[in-house]
Order: structure tokens, then C-alpha cells, then sequence
């Protein structure tokens, strides 16, 4: 009688992995790759190409910051060659999932383990570190990958790490991290910037917010294209962000940034603080306000009430919103939707 | 190598530069060729008269040119040089970002603070199984000191130190939990089924409520059937739970349905160390076996259903058994998650107990009951800040299955972040003990959380 129950178990689990390597043998030869965000399993998408199976743990409109590790995860996990998280305290839960999922390969420090953010200088680094100031990241704000010449060096360690477990297929991830870099560089600059000056001399003058004051200055502001001669009318433009996501963007960008809807990072408004932020909105003349969805929207819609201040739905990630299917198509969309709001 | 180059054009064009509009440099010299000397003239013969040779400095337009040539040199060499420049500051920002941290406290155990009071106002006198007074008082319930960190590559350890209000004998400490986590070993590079073996002490894994620390649970209490089976010394309103010494292995079945996951816990632990085992010392002579199944799917991304099963059995003089099935089912939409949720979930317990009656000797009489318990709960988020939930508990006790104790509560949690929550509930209770019998009792809680958080159980909201 007590037997009974812990024989019908120990039988069930034998035949279990008797049929584990039949699940196993009908499962594609691709490698394996799991990443957080969806933004990097589409980066690893156009690095990897056919050679990769990639899954995306967090749902696109789902909060990173606070996203819970399901059992489903682990188990995701313990299949992958390739772990890729972006790091800086925003996808913190993806240790509990790779601790749980048993897979030596992709603990921290091993080779099928992708920090994405690695090497990509951070902004906002706070000074004191104090949970007073609310969901504060030590090592700086961690939206990095809304800056797209942030998203080269993501791509870069991506392909550093697909090669890792994948040497057969390293001269096709170089190839393809080449031809990924270039098509972004394309896509921010315009052909004809980047014929002329080159993508190393962009990036820096880039990396240093000076590439328009020395086109300007060169008398080539004419050769500008892409996403920042796009985004022309929005250098300077004013905004109010729902969460401190936006700060690469707008760098990026030219936005300036006034203030946030969240009274501090990760704690929503109190009543008091959206009277104080909408008496700040009209007397400093902000015209738009970027709410992400995985936020609600009514502290937004309240706030464009009181102000005719117009609502910006900004996906942070890639398939956030309709027509985002990829990196490229998120910064279209997110340069887009500014524009029109803008006007 | 650009460097060199870059350090060889200034040179020249030093030299170019430096070449004054006095020093008769021909205008279509080379601007990086230094002029040759002059030739020595003295010769014992006339010699036929030179050449007139052309002079920059006569030539106006030549001189301008040279120089616009000059200034476009300097030029590109100046932004040639600040692009080096930009590129080490890039180089020293990055390994700057990418610099591990230096701190010797980055090894130490993450360390976290839990500190949970409550008080509680009731229309009639309330007492713990003790026989302490509880009613109208206001307790410090514990304090909880949370220690994690890996050990070597292949495990990890926690320690949780508990400060616990001992009803009637002050503070007492205790070890809540003490355990390794051994992940694989140097022989077994990759464990079969992602196998997890959990060594020293840790909360049972038996059901779903008695794994959570007091400060991680929806309501203030434990239900009864936790409290009642598994182990309460204080009643429902203190730290308790089955929290034994022992051996666990976890591991994680091959999937056979995408998206479903079933996972399996089996342990040996020390028997006798839970409630339902009573005061019998014949238990603590013999091992217990305790196993637990768990299936996990997801429906349409949003709803998260999670079944599991548990058996636990003593052997020896006075042999028990306890099974236990466990629901739990969660709403969490996926944009604006944090905002909106719904739970519902609940357990059902019963078994087979023989234990000394009348009295702990080793040679008392064997009594023997059937007993059974469970509890239901739903919650509801209202907002990111707020939850109402409500809780229904009944169960027969353990000692004489005739007697059944009912729990009716509701609950109002606000959390001003995930660190701090305020709570306030209300309890009715029935029970054929009259003592314990049309009790309605009112609790505040406070939860405090400060340090390290570590990653919360994953059906738990906040």
C-alpha cells in the first residue's frame, strides 16, 4: 500500500527519460539561444541567421524590471548552448533562471553566457546608491539599447559569444555582425554621411553628441540622412517620460527630456507629485509625453488632459507595437510616432 | 601604425611650415621637401650669368595657394589627432564600464533584512496551543536575516537566521533555514534531469504554503492545515511550518508537452520533525520519505496554472503518512503587469497518523486518526499599490479527528514599494473547541524589507 505511490512515480520518471532522447533527436540541429529581451533575440536573429534557434524569455510589452522567472523558463534554459542577457540590473532575474536550470554552460563566466551590455559606457551612474531614490541601477541607467550606436557593441559581443559555442560558425557571425553594423550605420547616418567620413569617425563624433555641430561646421550637414536627418524636427523638442527609460534616445536624438511621470524610477505618482509635474509640464512648454506599454496609461492620458500635452505609446522592445518586428523597425516606429505627436 | 604615420606628417609638415617666405622656397616645391642647400659660387672663371629663378614671394597667387594647401593639411592632421584622442577616451570609457568591482565586500553573501510585526485586537481571550494569552497585543513576530551566496562553482549556500518571538520566554533565535545547494561536481560536468541536491535544513518541500517565509505570504496567518499538520508551536499567527533537517533532490523531467513542465522533489529528513508526527520520540528514531510533484503550463501567456501532489511517510513502532494536493492558478497580464493581478489557489491534506497517546513515553499507548485539512484563497490587485484577498480554512485536528476548527478571513495588503507593506485583516473563527470557537479577531501587519532582496518565489505578488 505505501509502496504504491512511489512505485507509480519512480516508473513514471524511468519512462520519462527513456523518452527524453527521442525529443531530443526530432529537435532542429540549430544552436540554441535564450536572451531576456526580445531586442537582443533579434539582434542574435541577424547575427546567428539560419545557424540559431533563438527564444525571448520576457514578452515584449512585459516589464523587464520586475518580470518573475516561470518554471517554463528554466526549462528553456537548460536546453541553451547560448544565454544572452543585457546585464546593468535590468533582467536581474536572469540568474535565478540560469541557477535553476541546472545548465552548466551558461552560469555566469562561462562561455555560452552573453552580458549584451558589456563595454557599452552607461549614463546616469548614481552617486550615492540608496533605495530612497527608489529602483535605482548601480551601474547606471540600463536602457541602453535605445541608442543604436549602443546596439553595435551589443551586436558585436553577441557575435563574440555565438562564435564561443559555435567555432564552425564564426566566419558567418563576423560576416553577418559586419553586414548588421553597416546596415545600421546606414540606417542612422544615411549612405551618403557615412560614404564621406567613414563609420569609425560617426560613431565617435556620435559617441560624443558632436556629429551635428561638425557637419555643420564641415558645411556637409547637406549628406545627413537616416534616422537623424528623420528626427530633425525633434532636436530640442521637450518631453515627459513615464519611467526613466528614454535618456539614450533622446541623447540620440536631440530630445530634452523634462522630467518623469513615475515620482521615483519603479514607484508610480501620487496625486500631490502629478499636480507638480503638470504645473511643470505648461510652464516649460512640453508637448509630448512618452509612455511605454507596459506601463498603464491613464497617469499619461490624465496628464494630456490637464495639458494638450499629446501621448507618445513608445515600445521599448522589438514587437512592442505593430510593425516592430525588428530593431530597425522599433527605432522607425518610435522616430515616427515622435514626429507625428510633435507636429 | 597610424601613430607613426600621423607623427611622420607632422614632422614634414613642421619643417614645411617652418620654411619662412623669407627662406626663397620655389612655390611649386614640395610642401613636405625640405629646400637643398646653396651651392658654393667662388670659381677662378667668370661664369656665364644665372638664370632668374622665380620667387614665391613674387608670385602672389602661388603663396596663396601653398598656403590654403598647408591649412587643409594642418587640418586633417588636427582632426586626424583628435580622432586618436576620442578614440583612447572610448577605449578608457569602455574598460572603465566593463571593470569588475573592486570592493573585497563584493564576495561577501548577499545579506538581507526581513522584519515582520503584527497586533491583533479580539472580542473574546485568545490563547496559543502554549496556553499564552495572545488577544488585544501587539507583537515584534520575528526578524529574519537572509545570507545567500555561491560557494565555488559548483554550489551555493543560505543561511536564514530567525529572531523569533518566543511566546512567554522572551526572543529566541533559530535557524530557519541552513542549507548547500550542490549544482554538479567536478566529476559530473552537466547533472542528469538538471539535478539539484539541497543539503542541511530548509522548508519542506510539502504543498505550496509551507515554503514561503512568513514575510513572503498573502495573508498574516498561517492556514490551518499548515499550521495544524505541518507544525505551529505559537498557533497561526506566529512563524511556523515544517522546516526539517535533510536531504532534497530536485530535478526536471524531460518535457513531453510544450510548455508544460513538471518538476520532482524527493528527500530524506530527519522523521518525526513535524506536527503531524506529534511529541512521539519513536519518530525521531526513524527516517522520514517525502516527495513532491509539480506540473507547470502557462495558457495564452497570461495565466499561469501550477498542480502539484505530495506524500510523506514515517516508518518505525508508529507508522504515518500525509498527502497533500496543492492549486495554485495566477491572471498577470502582460503589459502593465504590475498593476493588475489575480490569484486563486489552495491545498487539501489528509493521512494516516498513529502517535503516542497520553503522554511522549516510548512505550505509550499508539492512538490513530485520519484526519484531514484544507484552505482556499483568492486575491485580487486593485491597483500597483493595493490587494484584497480573502482566505477559507478548515481542519480536523491531528490528535482527535472528531474536532474540526473553521477560519473565515479578508485581507487588504498596500504596498508602498516592494519593500514595505502594510496590512490590515479580519478573522472569524469555529471550532468544536470552545475555547476557540466564535472568535473575531482584527490584525494589523507591518512587513519590512531592507538589504539585498533576492528573488521572490515566483507566485508570489511583490
Amino acid at each position: 500500500m505505501l509502496r504504491s505511490p512511489f512505485a507509480l512515480v519512480a516508473t513514471a520518471l524511468v519512462a520519462l527519460a527513456l523518452a527524453a532522447p527521442t525529443v531530443a533527436l526530432a529537435g532542429p540541429k540549430k544552436v540554441p539561444v535564450v536572451t531576456t529581451l526580445n531586442v537582443l533575440a533579434a539582434v542574435t536573429k541577424a547575427i546567428g541567421g539560419d545557424r540559431v534557434a533563438v527564444t525571448a524569455l520576457a514578452k515584449p510589452n512585459q516589464d523587464p524590471h520586475t518580470l518573475v522567472a516561470k518554471p517554463t523558463y528554466k526549462v528553456a534554459a537548460k536546453n541553451a548552448r547560448l544565454f544572452v542577457e543585457l546585464g546593468l540590473g535590468l533582467d536581474g532575474w536572469a540568474s535565478a533562471v540560469t541557477d535553476a536550470s541546472g545548465n552548466p554552460d551558461i552560469q555566469a563566466g562561462q562561455p555560452g553566457r552573453v552580458i549584451a551590455s558589456d563595454g557599452v559606457a552607461t549614463k546616469e551612474l548614481p552617486t550615492t546608491l540608496s533605495k530612497s531614490w527608489g529602483d535605482i541601477h548601480p551601474q547606471g541607467n540600463p536602457h541602453v539599447w535605445l541608442d543604436p550606436v549602443n546596439v553595435k557593441q551589443i551586436a558585436a559581443n553577441i557575435a563574440a559569444g555565438l562564435g564561443r559555442v559555435d567555432p564552425d560558425g564564426k566566419a558567418t557571425y563576423d560576416a553577418n555582425l559586419k553586414a548588421f553594423q553597416t546596415k545600421l550605420d546606414v540606417a542612422l547616418y544615411g549612405q551618403a554621411l557615412l560614404d564621406e567620413y567613414g563609420a569609425s569617425k560617426l560613431e565617435r563624433l556620435s559617441r560624443r553628441n558632436e556629429l551635428i555641430d561638425y557637419l555643420k561646421t564641415k558645411g556637409t550637414y547637406d549628406k545627413l540622412g537616416g534616422w537623424l536627418k528623420r528626427a530633425e524636427p525633434l532636436r530640442g523638442l521637450k518631453i515627459v517620460t513615464y519611467h526613466k527609460t528614454w535618456i539614450y534616445f533622446c541623447d540620440r536624438f536631440g530630445l530634452a527630456i523634462t522630467g518623469e511621470i513615475e515620482e521615483k524610477p519603479g514607484i508610480p505618482p501620487s496625486q500631490d507629485y502629478l499636480a507638480k509635474l503638470i504645473a511643470r509640464i505648461k510652464a516649460e512648454g512640453v508637448r509630448v509625453l512618452f509612455v511605454d506599454p507596459i506601463y498603464p496609461s491613464k497617469d499619461g492620458a490624465f496628464i494630456a488632459g490637464k495639458t494638450g500635452a499629446k501621448v507618445v505609446a513608445s515600445p521599448i522592445d522589438v514587437g512592442g507595437a505593430p510593425g516592430t518586428g525588428d530593431y530597425f523597425a522599433l527605432i522607425d516606429t518610435l522616430i515616427t510616432r515622435s514626429l507625428a505627436a510633435a507636429k | 601604425m597610424r601613430v607613426t604615420t600621423s607623427s611622420f606628417a607632422i614632422t614634414a609638415l613642421v619643417v614645411a611650415v617652418g620654411s619662412s617666405p623669407a627662406a626663397a622656397q620655389p612655390a611649386d616645391a614640395p610642401s613636405a621637401t625640405r629646400p637643398a642647400p646653396p651651392t658654393p659660387t667662388p670659381s677662378p672663371s667668370p661664369a656665364p650669368p644665372a638664370p632668374p629663378v622665380a620667387d614665391p614671394a613674387d608670385d602672389p597667387a602661388a603663396r596663396a595657394t601653398q598656403l590654403a594647401d598647408l591649412a587643409d593639411a594642418v587640418e586633417d592632421l588636427q582632426g586626424e589627432n583628435e580622432d586618436l584622442r576620442s578614440e583612447v577616451d572610448d577605449l578608457r570609457e569602455r574598460v572603465a564600464a566593463s571593470r569588475p568591482p573592486t570592493s573585497p565586500n563584493a564576495l561577501n553573501p548577499q545579506i538581507t533584512a526581513f522584519l515582520n510585526g503584527a497586533a491583533r485586537f479580539d472580542d473574546q481571550p485568545v490563547y496559543t496551543p502554549g496556553g499564552e494569552r495572545i488577544d488585544d497585543r501587539l507583537f515584534m513576530r520575528t526578524l529574519e536575516l537572509d545570507f545567500r551566496a555561491a560557494v565555488d562553482p559548483f554550489a551555493d549556500a543560505v543561511a536564514t537566521l530567525a529572531l523569533e518571538n518566543e511566546l512567554g520566554e522572551g526572543w529566541g533565535a533559530d535557524l530557519e533555514e541552513g542549507y548547500v545547494v550542490v549544482k554538479r561536481l567536478p566529476i559530473v560536468e552537466a547533472a542528469p534531469l538538471g539535478l539539484k541536491l539541497k543539503l542541511g535544513r530548509y522548508r519542506a518541500p510539502f504543498g505550496l504554503a509551507n515554503r514561503i517565509h512568513m514575510h513572503d505570504l498573502p495573508w498574516s496567518t498561517r492556514p490551518l492545515p499548515i499550521s495544524r499538520f505541518l507544525g505551529n508551536e505559537h498557533g497561526e499567527l506566529f512563524e511556523g511550518g515544517w522546516n526539517p533537517v535533510g536531504a532534497d533532490a530536485e530535478v526536471i523531467l524531460p518535457t513531453i508537452v510544450d510548455g508544460a513542465v513538471i518538476e520532482v522533489n524527493a528527500d530524506i529528513v530527519d522523521g518525526g520533525d513535524v506536527a503531524w508526527s506529534g511529541a512521539d520520540p519513536e519518530a525521531h528514531r526513524h527516517l522520514g520519505y517525502l516527495g513532491h510533484g509539480n506540473l507547470f503550463f502557462t495558457v495564452a501567456d497570461a495565466h499561469d496554472v501550477n498542480l502539484g501532489v505530495s506524500a510523506y511517510a514515517e516508518r518505525g513502532a508508529r507508522p504515518s503518512r500525509l498527502f497533500g494536493v496543492d492549486l495554485l492558478y495566477k491572471w498577470k497580464p502582460i503589459a502593465a503587469g504590475e498593476f493588475h493581478s489575480v490569484v486563486l489557489g489552495g491545498e487539501f491534506m489528509w493521512g494516516d497518523r498513529r502517535f503516542a497517546r497520553d503522554g511522549d513515553a516510548a512505550d505509550a499507548p499508539t492512538g490513530h486518526t485520519t484526519p484531514w485539512a484544507a484552505y482556499g484563497f483568492g486575491q485580487v490587485q486593485l491597483s500597483w499599490h493595493a490587494y484584497l484577498g480573502a482566505r477559507f480554512d478548515i481542519a480536523q485536528d491531528p490528535a482527535d479527528d472528531r474536532l474540526t476548527t473553521q477560519v473565515a478571513a479578508g485581507y487588504l495588503s498596500y504596498y508602498t514599494s516592494e519593500f514595505l507593506r502594510f496590512r490590515l485583516g479580519y478573522e472569524h473563527r469555529w471550532s468544536d473547541l470552545p475555547t476557540d470557537d466564535g472568535i473575531d479577531s482584527a490584525i494589523a501587519e507591518i512587513n519590512v524589507v531592507f538589504g539585498a532582496h533576492p528573488t521572490e518565489p515566483y507566485w508570489v505578488n511583490r
